[in-house]
């Protein structure tokens, strides 16, 4: 933490040991674009510049964490490993991947829309135009497997999570806590507000890349109505 | 030829070290519990140090081997016997074919290790594929192939060379503080490293949730979901202590008091619910040097199994 491991004028980054094989560098310390683009781009760069002794690289929304095998790397070198990478300037453009993700908004498949289009004081509409209105950052994966924390939703929509979780919600469901939004990718139970479910597989464990998501991706949904999405989710379960 | 479950215990699955490169997709590594009695078994009958064991809770599953083969079983210890046999820890072991290996009682430990020369190999798996992620527990009739190879003996042979677990398993428990160590209030601090924390029935390979006097921190803490590792010492807001294990979420909000290092992981992992554990404050240039010492341990347990296994094969 000693100063002049970054130019002058740099604050240092927080980092820190997470336990005896991992190692976090914290870059900012709330939920927004400008300390997400660093995570991402030290993200990136550590994946291309990927050291062997690296068994796994995760990025959160103010963090990135590496876990390694301290037997090929003590902390030592991976604290100076990750200094570096992070001095590095930040490339100004991140490529990121647009995605365009179908969701149904129909209350058959949305338990919580019309409450919190209530508690919001706005209609149902209003509630699908606002969720549908901006793209969404994959700030990073996490909870289940392929389950995008995606962020972040317009104020007037953000609604915090339920006060007694559900003890199943269904895979595809679209979900709301606080100002993050999010893609159960599987039954499981949960907690997040929901307001519609795509007919989409967000997780397949028989393909190589499993997670229909990745960190950094940029998402756009769009409404479809019922017969749709169970069109689309027949479509998806006959598979190619 | 392969080795059949004849009846599936209470928690049989097949692991190895775990499968890492897929924990920024929100997928735990999940392997072994005890990684080092899963290295041992596996040096034992002259394995690498990842090939695939099987992982036994107790009841443990009834196996049938058709074929003969060369095995080991060490960690738990749950009064094994092939045929009629009993099969100590710890030591390598020739099986004829037709050999049943079963499990009396739970004499010690919590988590047995099978290993069988070359890795076992679950029938819907190809040989060579070590992600076992995805894999179920085992089940009645499943089948778990292996590399065939014949012995000149038709009578077991138990080898009278073993592997010297000497200090692995031990009463304290190891921690490097945490990002959030420093918000436990004093006296919590304190309550850290010398109060018994009990092992709770809600203790699995996702994680041990452990009983205490609660802790507390000085003030009330928000936090940003980030990732943890196995071993985090998560508190809870109850003030009780989730201590992350094998298959751990990739992410976490809950404040990072600690984490138990790597070497102190197999003791855990090997302890019933009911028992009780001190911490140990450490940091991790001494955790680190304690694994490179374990590392080198193991190294010379498995010169020495090929050294024992090359001279009697070739007699």
């Amino acid at each position: 933490m000693a100063g002049g491991e970054l130019p002058c004028g740099m604050l240092s980054p927080r980092i820190y040991p997470s336990g005896d094989h991992a190692i976090t560098i914290e870059l900012g310390n709330a939920i927004d674009q400008g300390t997400h683009h660093k995570v991402i781009s030290l993200y990136k760069r550590l994946q291309e510049h990927r050291h062997e002794s690296m068994l796994d690289i995760i990025p959160s929304y103010h963090t990135v964490t590496v876990v390694y095998d301290p037997v090929a790397a003590p902390y030592g070198k991976m604290r100076q490993r990750l200094l570096d990478a992070a001095q590095h300037p930040t490339s100004i453009e991140i490529s990121s991947r647009q995605l365009r993700i179908p969701v149904c908004y129909d209350e058959t498949v949305a338990p919580d829309i019309s409450s919190l289009a209530d508690i919001h004081r706005i209609t149902k509409q209003e509630l699908i135009a606002l969720h549908t209105g901006r793209s969404y950052r994959v700030y990073f994966l996490g909870f289940l497997p392929g389950f995008a924390y995606m962020g972040t939703v317009d104020e007037r929509i953000a609604t915090p999570r339920k006060q007694a979780p559900r003890t199943a919600v269904p895979a595809g469901s679209v979900g709301i806590a606080g100002t993050q939004t999010g893609i159960y990718p599987q039954e499981s139970p949960g907690g997040w507000q929901l307001i519609g479910r795509t007919p989409i597989r967000m997780f397949d464990a028989s393909l190589e890349n499993p997670a229909y998501l990745q960190p950094g991706d940029e998402v756009q949904f769009y409404p479809v109505s019922i017969a749709e999405f169970k069109k689309l989710q027949q479509h998806a379960s006959e598979g190619p | 030829m392969p080795a059949r479950v004849l009846k599936a215990g209470f928690l049989d699955t097949v692991q190895n070290k775990g499968s890492y490169g897929q924990q920024h997709l929100g997928i735990n590594p999940g392997g072994a519990m005890d990684m080092l009695a899963m290295q041992a078994a596996n040096f034992l009958v002259g394995n690498d140090a990842n090939a695939n064991v099987l992982e036994l809770h107790f009841p443990a599953a009834r196996l049938l081997f058709e074929n003969a083969a060369l095995i080991a079983l060490c960690g738990a210890d749950f009064n094994a016997y092939i045929n009629e046999l009993p099969l100590p820890v710890n030591r390598a072991c020739i099986i004829g074919p037709g050999t049943i290996v079963q499990f009396q009682n739970n004499k010690s430990g919590c988590r047995a290790y099978l290993a069988v020369q070359g890795g076992f190999f679950p029938a819907d798996q190809e040989p060579g594929n070590r992600n076992t992620k995805y894999r179920q527990r085992l089940q009645d009739n499943d089948i778990l192939y292996f590399k065939e190879r014949s012995f000149r003996e038709d009578q077991p042979v138990i080898f009278n060379w073993f592997a010297n677990t000497t200090g692995w398993y031990r009463e304290t428990l190891q921690f490097i503080p945490g990002p959030e160590y420093d918000l436990l209030d004093e006296a919590s601090k304190k309550k850290l490293v010398t109060d018994p924390f009990l092992i709770t029935s809600q203790s699995d390979r996702m994680g041990y949730r452990m009983k205490a006097e609660a802790l507390h921190t000085i003030k009330a803490v928000t936090m940003l979901s980030s990732a943890v590792t196995r071993g985090t010492m998560q508190l809870l807001p109850n003030g009780q202590l989730i201590i992350l294990m094998a298959e751990h979420q990739t992410t976490g909000g809950y404040p990072r008091v600690g984490y138990i290092t790597s070497a102190d992981l197999p003791s855990l992992s090997q302890a019933q619910p009911g028992k009780t554990f001190r911490f140990v404050q450490t940091d991790v240039i001494a955790a680190q040097q304690k694994m490179l010492q374990l590392h080198r341990e193991l190294r010379q347990l498995q010169n020495a199994c090929i050294f024992q296994l090359d001279a009697y094969l070739k007699k």
